[in-house]
């Protein structure tokens, strides 16, 4: 049952009859983990909290930086040196007191992700490099858990949904280890959009409603302003999905 | 000039579902040749090479001929394909977040 409170928060929500109070429930009763809370994971975590998703994971080691506030929405020169997830908990707190957030200072690593992912129920992808990917892309498979991946690279911007045991994985389609970019050119609305995209994906996942991006990619051009989308294709012998 | 090329892809390429290898008919196939003909067989859906660079941008697509790596330059459109080379084309990784 919402309470008086909920139901004058998510007005604008209930009214819409993809969602009524059954789907709130559904939000409230969900269980999100944003991994990064970078220029993807920010935004990601500033909707998810907004939206009423009931019980709210964020994980990042990181601390805030000067050049992280060109896109990095939830942080502000305040809080340059402080942790990415102490601070993102206190913003994301004020935002929405009525949900769990749960805040964990660690790098994402093989040793501790099958901990961060228990009980989760869509894992939203906000990490800055693929080695983290991977290891998000392994145990989401093994745990049947969505994968909602997003990427970002200039004026573009990639994502899709990966569905263990339906879709291709993250491994299909980059087997090899790709190259470390020490600084990644982007500008704020990149990222921005991409979380946003991120987000819908995952909002739709949870009512189990609309046509999501399962089995096609979806890649952004700024430049052109260019949506295009891939049908993706399972890689026979990919050591992650084809056993 | 007839030549058969062989196709790759981690994804769908649109117009050419089930296919991997295509029939050429021109004077000097070259890599820009086989790019072209697949945008046209997407009826457009993909453009390959953007339009107004003249290149193929890394950050889209990773080209490969017989698995090695083609910059997709304009120079490197230029590089001439024998019968049965193989084209290997990937969606670009996007590692930033």
């Amino acid at each position: 049952m919402l309470i008086e409170k909920e139901k004058i928060r998510y007005a604008r929500q209930l009214v819409m009859p993809h969602i009524g109070e059954e789907g709130q429930e559904k939000l409230k009763h969900s269980h999100v983990l944003v991994a990064g809370v970078g220029g993807l994971g920010s935004l990601s975590s500033i909707y998810l909290t907004s939206l009423g998703i009931g019980h709210l994971k964020i994980v990042d080691h990181g601390s805030v930086q000067m050049s992280d506030l060109n896109r990095q929405i939830l942080y502000n020169e305040r809080d340059i040196g402080l942790k990415k997830a102490d601070i993102a908990y206190e913003k994301l707190s004020l935002l929405n007191s009525d949900i769990l957030i749960e805040s964990i200072c660690e790098e994402i690593t093989s040793e501790n992700i099958l901990r961060l992912i228990k009980g989760v129920q869509i894992v939203i992808d906000g990490t800055d490099n693929f080695e983290t990917r991977l290891i998000l892309n392994k145990a989401c498979f093994e745990k049947k858990i969505p994968y909602v991946y997003g990427g970002i690279f200039g004026f573009k911007g990639k994502m899709t949904t990966f569905l263990p045991g339906r879709t291709p994985c993250i491994e299909c389609l980059y087997p090899k280890k790709e190259e470390v970019v020490p600084v990644i050119p982007v500008v704020g609305p990149i990222p921005g959009l991409i979380a946003t995209l991120q987000v819908l994906e995952a909002l739709k996942l949870i009512l189990g409603l609309g046509d999501s991006l399962v089995g096609r990619l979806l890649s952004f051009d700024g430049e052109t302003m260019v949506f295009s989308y891939f049908d993706i294709k399972k890689r026979p012998g990919c050591r992650i999905c084809s056993a | 000039m007839k030549m058969k090329i062989r196709i790759d892809s981690n994804f769908v390429l649109p117009g050419l579902e089930g296919v991997n290898e295509i029939d050429l008919t021109h004077p000097h196939i070259n890599l820009r040749i086989v790019l072209e003909e697949l945008a046209l067989r997407s009826s457009g859906r993909v453009k390959f090479i953007r339009p107004m660079t003249d290149f193929v941008d890394p950050m889209d697509f990773v080209i490969e001929i017989n698995g090695l790596p083609n910059p997709g330059s304009k120079e490197a459109l230029e590089m001439g394909l024998n019968e049965g080379d193989l084209v290997t084309i990937k969606l670009s990784p996007l590692g930033g977040g």
